[in-house]
C-alpha cells in the first residue's frame, strides 16, 4: 500500500470535514455570539488549516518528513491551547 | 391491510413519542416536523386524547399537545409549567424569554434591539406574555422595565424539557455551550 498517498487522502479529509465544522462554528458564532463559540469555531479552523498545509505540503513533496511533523505538531499545539480557553470561558 | 394497521400504529407511536419529548409543541410544528397530513394528524391525536395518553389545549391561537405524564415519569407536567413550556416553543416568545432570563431586567427598547424585531411586533408579545402571567412590566417612560415573574420556574423548565432543534447549527451551538470543565 502506497503510505504516502493515504497520507494525503488523510489530509485532504481532514481539511474538508474541518472546513464543514468551521462553516458550522462561524455559522453557530452569528447566531449566538459568544468567546466560546468563537474559540470553538477558530478551532476547527486551525484543524482546516493542519489538514490543508501538511496536505499541499505532502502533495508537493518538497518539505521533509521532519519539517511536516513540526508543522503538524505546532497546529495540534495551537488547537489545543484554543480549546483550553474554550473551556475556561463561556 | 396488515400494511395499513402498521402505518396507522407508526404513526401514533411517532407522534406520541415526539410529544413526549417536546411537551408543548403545536399542531403545525409536529406536522412540519414529522411530516404527517394535518387531517392524519388531528385523527391520532384525538385518539390519543381519547385514550388519555396526550392533552391538547389552546394558547395564544395555538393548539398545543401535552403527554398526559411527563417522559421523566414524575407525573403529570403542572399547569404553570405547561402555559410556559407552550411559550417556549414559539420564536420571539423563547428569544424574549430567554434574553429575560439570562441578562435580567430589560428596558423594552434594549430588548427590540437584541431580538432584532419592530416594536409593534415586540409590543404585541409583551403583551401576550404578561397575560400569561410570565412577565410584567413596570415603571413610565425612561424607566420602564420587563421582568420575569418567576425566572426559577423558566430555569426548571429549560432544564427538564430540551428546546426543538431546527438546524444542524442549533444542534452545534448547543452541545458546545453545554460543555463544562
Amino acid at each position: 500500500m502506497d503510505l504516502a498517498l493515504v497520507t494525503n487522502i488523510a489530509y485532504a479529509g481532514i481539511a474538508a470535514f474541518g472546513a464543514l465544522l468551521t462553516a458550522l462554528g462561524f455559522l453557530a458564532v452569528r447566531r449566538a455570539p459568544s468567546p466560546r463559540m468563537a474559540l470553538v469555531a477558530g478551532g476547527f479552523l486551525l484543524i482546516t488549516l493542519q489538514g490543508l498545509v501538511v496536505g499541499l505540503g505532502l502533495f508537493t513533496g518538497g518539505w521533509a518528513t521532519a519539517t511536516l511533523l513540526l508543522v503538524s505538531a505546532l497546529f495540534e499545539a495551537a488547537l489545543l491551547a484554543v480549546l483550553f480557553v474554550a473551556t475556561l470561558v463561556r | 391491510m396488515v400494511a395499513g394497521t402498521e402505518r396507522v400504529g407508526t404513526w401514533a407511536e411517532t407522534l406520541l413519542t415526539f410529544v413526549q419529548r417536546y411537551p408543548g409543541v403545536h399542531l403545525r410544528e409536529i406536522r412540519r416536523r414529522l411530516g404527517i397530513p394535518i387531517g392524519t394528524l388531528d385523527y391520532h391525536l384525538y385518539r390519543l386524547g381519547r385514550e388519555g395518553l396526550v392533552l391538547v389545549r389552546f394558547q395564544g391561537g395555538y393548539k398545543c399537545c401535552f403527554p398526559a405524564v411527563a417522559a421523566s415519569g414524575t407525573g403529570p407536567i403542572p399547569e404553570a409549567q405547561k402555559t410556559l413550556l407552550a411559550l417556549l416553543r414559539q420564536p420571539v416568545p423563547r428569544a424574549l424569554l430567554l434574553h429575560l432570563y439570562l441578562e435580567g431586567p430589560s428596558a423594552p427598547a434594549a430588548l427590540g434591539e437584541a431580538l432584532a424585531t419592530s416594536g409593534p411586533n415586540l409590543s404585541y408579545f409583551l403583551k401576550r406574555l404578561e397575560h400569561a402571567g410570565v412577565l410584567v412590566r413596570e415603571g413610565q417612560g425612561a424607566t420602564r422595565r420587563v421582568r420575569l415573574t418567576d425566572p426559577k420556574q423558566i430555569h426548571q423548565v429549560l432544564l427538564e424539557f430540551p428546546p426543538l432543534e431546527t438546524k444542524p447549527v442549533d444542534r452545534f451551538l448547543r452541545f458546545w455551550s453545554e460543555l463544562h470543565p
